[in-house]
């Protein structure tokens, strides 16, 4: 008898952290740049100059509105990551002679990190906060941390591996205190939970385009206006934004940045909502149909459409592999190359065979139900399988703790 | 409900309709469908929907034509039996 064969069809993509697709109405806005409106933005002699440099100025008004701030605190950039460079190393090129010392997270994303490898062996001294169990940092540890030379502090506010939110208010409120300066990289958490900058009190602020729905190679960073934050660019060129980012900047980019922005800010209440519903599904339906798992993170403080999870006795490369009809990350992209565990999950105190099988689902805007519900579906025949595969769990289902199992002879 | 406004919605249905794209097609079905029923229980909010659903039906007509000259292939949620 003939076997059916199916039509190929592409995965169902629950990766939004990694990036999210590019919204039609952000496509519809870029396309008059990348065709007919082809002026550099900073030719101040005739029409096609001005035509795309209105457009650049309405996209950073458009950014500014959705954080709460001044379009003239925004700065394009390339990215999320060129701003964390761009903050880290300005703050330490400027103020770096007298205030050398930097506070920052164990769970921050991989370029602060490298950043601030970088900058100790210029001579900086770098703390790295330890977090708990859930997450988050200890605002007591921080307190402590504090010294009369630190320069600033970076914590992330909402993780890109496990959707922590820290409480960056409170960090804020004790940095200022001390006249430390507060940098955040928000890409996670811009379009994604109510981000507003006046009331968080932030110094700088890292944004990236691709992250809420927007074109990629783009970002922002957010550089306060009052009191003023002095940074070293770390770009040099013909002194385009303020001085501290030279370079052309590429209008289809900007226009389709500052369109997402608007949708998200329209958008918001109604994403969130949508993204709560399906968190609701996806949590109860793994809590009912699959045993002997273990969320990853605050269950409190976290952003819903982030969800990080450990299925126990199951080998990690495997599960991907048996559900790669449904799009999920292990860890953070940047870290999946190499086959060390993650270490944010690391820092968690995660034990190793269960960061092993961490798997980080992502829940959208364009995310449906039905994609839910073949997700779980999926998840639960592949993780019963390969647990029906595994001797530990058969070790387990008799009673026998693995931990207290002695793996290698006495000699 | 005023028979412009149900016009407006019936042709954001039809348009959404066009797309190829499992998510964008439902996303925008599902969207419309909300914001006109909240219209329906609240016509306070009549200019705001009906100025919004103008433009975006124009954005929607030209959207499909470009998004589904680059179409690849269907979501596997779109397939009638899914191999599991």
């Amino acid at each position: 008898m003939r076997k059916t064969i199916f039509r190929f069809s592409r995965a169902t993509y629950l990766d939004f952290q990694a990036t999210t697709p590019t919204d039609y109405r952000v496509l519809d806005a870029m396309l008059p740049y990348l065709t007919n409106q082809y002026g550099n933005p900073h030719s101040k002699t005739h029409s096609f100059g001005w035509e795309t440099e209105k457009a650049v100025e309405k996209a950073r008004s458009q950014i500014a509105s959705l954080i709460n701030t001044q379009p003239q605190s925004i700065i394009f950039t390339s990215g999320a990551t060129e701003s964390n460079n761009a903050a880290l190393k300005g703050l330490y090129g400027f103020y770096g002679k007298q205030k050398n010392h930097i506070i920052t997270t164990q769970t921050e994303h991989k370029c602060v990190l490298d950043t601030c490898r970088y900058l100790e062996d210029k001579g900086v001294e770098v703390t790295y906060l330890p977090v708990d169990s859930n997450g988050l940092i200890s605002l007591q540890q921080l307190q402590e941390s504090i010294k009369s030379n630190t320069l600033c502090v970076s914590v992330m506010l909402v993780n890109n591996e496990i959707g922590v939110i820290q409480n960056l208010k409170e960090i804020s409120r004790i940095c200022h205190q001390r006249g430390v300066y507060v940098h955040s990289d928000m890409a996670q958490a811009i379009a994604k939970i109510p981000v507003d900058i006046q009331d968080l009190d932030i110094d700088l602020g890292s944004i990236s385009a691709h992250k809420l729905y927007g074109p990629k190679g783009i970002g922002a960073l957010y550089v306060r206006r009052k009191p003023r934050v002095r940074l070293q660019q770390i770009i040099h060129g013909g002194g385009q934004e303020r001085g501290l980012r030279s370079g052309t900047l590429a209008p289809h980019l900007c226009v389709g940045f500052g369109k997402a922005a608007e949708i998200a800010q329209a958008e918001l209440p109604y994403d969130i909502q949508h993204v709560d519903k399906l968190y609701k599904r996806l949590l109860n339906g793994i809590k009912e149909q699959i045993p002997q798992i273990q969320i990853n993170g605050s269950l409190e403080h976290r952003y819903k459409g982030n969800l990080n999870v450990s299925f126990a006795f199951v080998e990690g490369e495997s599960l991907i592999m048996a559900i790669k009809q449904v799009a999920v990350s292990s860890g953070s992209a940047c870290t999946s190359a190499s086959l060390e565990p993650s270490y944010v999950l690391r820092a968690l105190g995660v034990q190793e065979d269960m960061a092993h099988t961490s798997l980080r689902i992502g829940i959208g805007r364009f995310t449906t139900e039905k994609e839910i519900d073949f997700l779980l579906d999926q998840l639960s025949t592949a993780v019963r399988k390969l647990r029906e595969m595994s001797p530990l769990w058969e070790m387990h289902q008799e009673g026998i703790d693995i931990n207290k199992i002695e793996w290698t002879q006495p000699h | 409900m005023d028979k412009s406004i149900l016009k407006l919605y019936k042709q954001v249905l039809r348009a959404g309709n066009q797309f190829k794209d499992y998510n964008f097609r439902e996303y925008v079905i599902r969207r419309a469908k909300q914001d006109f029923r909240e219209l329906k229980n609240n016509p306070d909010l009549n200019n705001k929907v009906i100025q919004k659903y103008t433009t975006e039906l124009e954005v929607i007509k030209r959207q499909t034509i470009v998004q589904n000259l680059y179409y690849q292939t269907n979501n596997i949620i779109e397939q009638k039996q899914c191999n599991i």
